[in-house]
């Protein structure tokens, strides 16, 4: 507290004075008007309460009140008159009208001292409320701030996370992805749509940030058309490592097969989806089968799906909790009868009213809503597949494996991971695999290990054919294999060699369809368009073109 | 991923794991072989590839059977498990659905 006194009597000045002085404040005294209004104007210690004589002698006490309001602007300023004698009721209100209060000089000492603590005591409560508005004021700013970043992240980086496609309607609400809602689709190698749906915990920027990590997660496996159970363990494992542990990603992951036949879902702690008929009657509830990711360590971690026929014209809607949450007015929560009720009425526009029913409930709602119309569309998918090939540059792989590699590892899913990352090969991946992993068990098994097919005629032999495999593997000392892979002019070409006899290339093998084995040259060769050997049947090389 | 068997009335379904081959010999052997049945359905819902050892596994499993009138079906095949089945001309042979 700082205090102002004008008195113009020097003798009632100076008792002021020490009256004020056991209020523990900075007291400022003058005699005149001036003097308050000149100290004021220079902007520096400005008092908290100003004590105005109406001895003042250079102008009129109610002028110079005024004069100090017009000037505090929004300053906390409690001004006080002392006066010499009683004035009539009229009087009081001039002063009243721009003072917080009147002495009279008779009255001074005792009760002014038990006044002025009490005014202390609201300006030390304003500056204090003050103080607190002043903190929330910058909070909301950076609120405000936090959101904008959001907004601008999600604007430039997930706009493009939503593929155009004619049966898939989607009404994501405006502060949804502020508060951690999460939708992105995406087509699959082979025309299958996949979609993302979920909800990271709590709100604001960290929910919203939460769920960026598994963005790209998402659409690069999807793009490669890997499963949606797979999808579900690696978004989990990026979460695992980012979100701090009291968060978690309640998510659902649906793969809608090209012919629009099949619907394959990996869902945790999302409200059940639901599969209606073209007429609209309900066929089934997508129900979540898993804990919401983060849950569950990488280790005990289940990619196991749920897997849904579909007919032509059916329809899936997925939504995020929320949905359930909105309310009118604190009313009735919106359930999955009522959802059921409004697709019941007439299909066609479900969708529409559904949005309106979700804009009517609350303006604080987040839900996202998503409509799967399941007809069979065509796709423009090679186009774009070709459009990558234009740019990609050719490149070479050489591998080495000894017998040291050849009896600790299966070289195929290291092999794979690298080539999943080459341009215009990532949607191969999976005939890749089945190429090289034959190729692979053909060198080892025949060439290094010397095994005979004949082996697997019979149920027993089967079985001892791979448990020689084992022990011979086990004890291997010897032997080597190189695999050279190379992308040229749209074809990956394989060359496995290995350091075995090899075998008569002439000899041409007709397979009896019901014998187990011989039939990993019939992948090949349906997969590629070269097979050659060489080295007598030890070195192998085939070309898989990727247009 | 590790193979999971299931009994439904009757109905044993195994469902494969990521990959098929080899490495799941034995399990997928004792899959059927412990729960004896005439009734199986092979589920490829979380299989991304196969190679021919995998088709070898399905051929002995018929062979297992023999004429014992056993339905062996193939479900939930991804389209590139379905075009290596396919290759080998296994609808001839099994149910793939």
């Amino acid at each position: 507290m700082s205090i102002f006194l004008v008195d113009s009597n020097e003798q009632s000045r100076c008792r002021s004075l020490e009256l004020l002085s056991h209020l523990e404040a900075a007291v400022n005294v003058a005699a005149t008007g001036a003097e308050l209004l000149q100290f004021l104007d220079q902007d520096k210690d400005w008092p908290t309460l100003v004590v105005i004589a109406d001895n003042v002698t250079d102008v009129d006490c109610i002028e110079l009140a005024k004069e100090v309001r017009s000037r505090a602007d929004e300053r906390y300023v409690i001004i006080n008159f002392v006066i010499e004698q009683h004035c009539e009721s009229n009087c009081l209100d001039r002063f009243l009208s721009v003072g917080d209060d009147i002495f009279l000089r008779s009255q001074y000492p005792d009760l002014l001292k038990a006044r002025l603590a009490a005014q202390n005591r609201l300006i030390k409560r304003f500056v204090n409320t003050n103080k607190d508005l002043n903190s929330y004021e910058e909070y909301r700013q950076n609120i405000i701030l936090e959101q904008d970043i959001v907004e601008k992240i999600f604007d430039t980086h997930c706009a493009r996370h939503l593929i155009e496609q004619g049966n898939i309607f989607t009404n994501v609400s405006a502060k949804a992805m502020l508060n951690g809602e999460i939708l992105i689709t995406q087509t699959g190698p082979t025309g299958s749509i996949y979609i993302v749906i979920g909800d990271v915990s709590g709100r604001g920027l960290p929910a919203a940030l939460g769920g960026l990590p598994t963005f790209t997660t998402f659409r690069t496996m999807a793009k490669k058309g890997l499963p949606v159970g797979k999808i579900a363990a690696e978004m989990n494992r990026n979460l695992l490592t980012m979100l701090p542990d009291n968060m978690l990603m309640a998510v659902c992951i649906v793969e809608l097969s090209c012919h629009r036949d099949r619907l394959t879902v990996w869902s945790g702690g999302m409200p059940p989806g639901l599969i209606v008929s073209r007429t609209g009657e309900f066929r089934e509830k997508i129900v979540p089968k898993h804990a919401p990711l983060t849950v569950v360590s990488e280790i005990d971690f289940s990619q196991d799906v749920n897997v849904y026929s579909l007919k032509s014209g059916d329809r899936v809607y997925l939504y995020t909790d929320s949905l359930d949450q909105t309310n009118i007015d604190g009313g009735i929560s919106f359930t999955e009868n009522d959802l059921l009720d409004v697709i019941k009425s007439d299909i066609g526009t479900a969708f529409s009213r559904m949005c309106q029913v979700i804009a009517q409930r609350s303006d604080n709602t987040d839900s996202v809503f998503v409509e799967l119309v399941c007809d069979d569309t065509g796709s423009e998918l090679e186009s774009e597949q070709r459009d990558k090939q234009a740019v990609a540059l050719p490149w070479s792989l050489d591998i080495y494996l000894t017998a040291k590699e050849l009896r600790s590892l299966n070289p195929t899913p290291q092999i794979i991971r690298l080539l999943s990352n080459a341009i215009g090969l990532d949607v191969h991946q999976d005939f890749l695999s089945t190429i090289i992993s034959e190729l692979y068990s053909n060198a080892l098994e025949h060439g290094v290990l010397g095994l005979d097919s004949q082996l697997k005629k019979t149920d027993e032999g089967f079985l001892e054919y791979y448990s020689a495999r084992a022990e011979r593997l086990e004890m291997l000392t010897d032997g080597w294999i190189r695999i050279k892979i190379a992308f040229v002019d749209g074809n990956v070409d394989i060359l496995i060699h290995d350091s075995g006899a090899g075998f008569n290339t002439d000899e041409s093998k007709d397979v009896d369809e019901s014998e187990s084995f011989g039939r990993g040259l019939d992948i090949i060769r349906s997969l590629c368009t070269r097979l050659e050997y060489s080295y007598g049947g030890s070195c192998v090389q085939v070309s898989y073109p990727v247009v | 991923m590790t193979i999971s068997v299931r009994n439904d009335n009757g109905v044993v379904t195994i469902t494969l794991g990521n990959s098929f081959d080899f490495e799941s010999i034995d399990s997928f052997r004792s899959a059927y072989v412990n729960n004896p049945s005439v009734n199986y359905q092979v589920d490829f819902r979380n299989t991304d590839y196969m190679e021919s050892s995998g088709l070898g596994m399905l051929l002995n499993m018929l062979r297992y059977f023999g004429d014992g009138n056993v339905s062996i079906k193939l479900i939930n095949c991804r389209p590139q498990i379905l075009k290596v089945l396919k290759i080998s001309n296994f609808q001839r042979k099994f149910e793939i659905k």
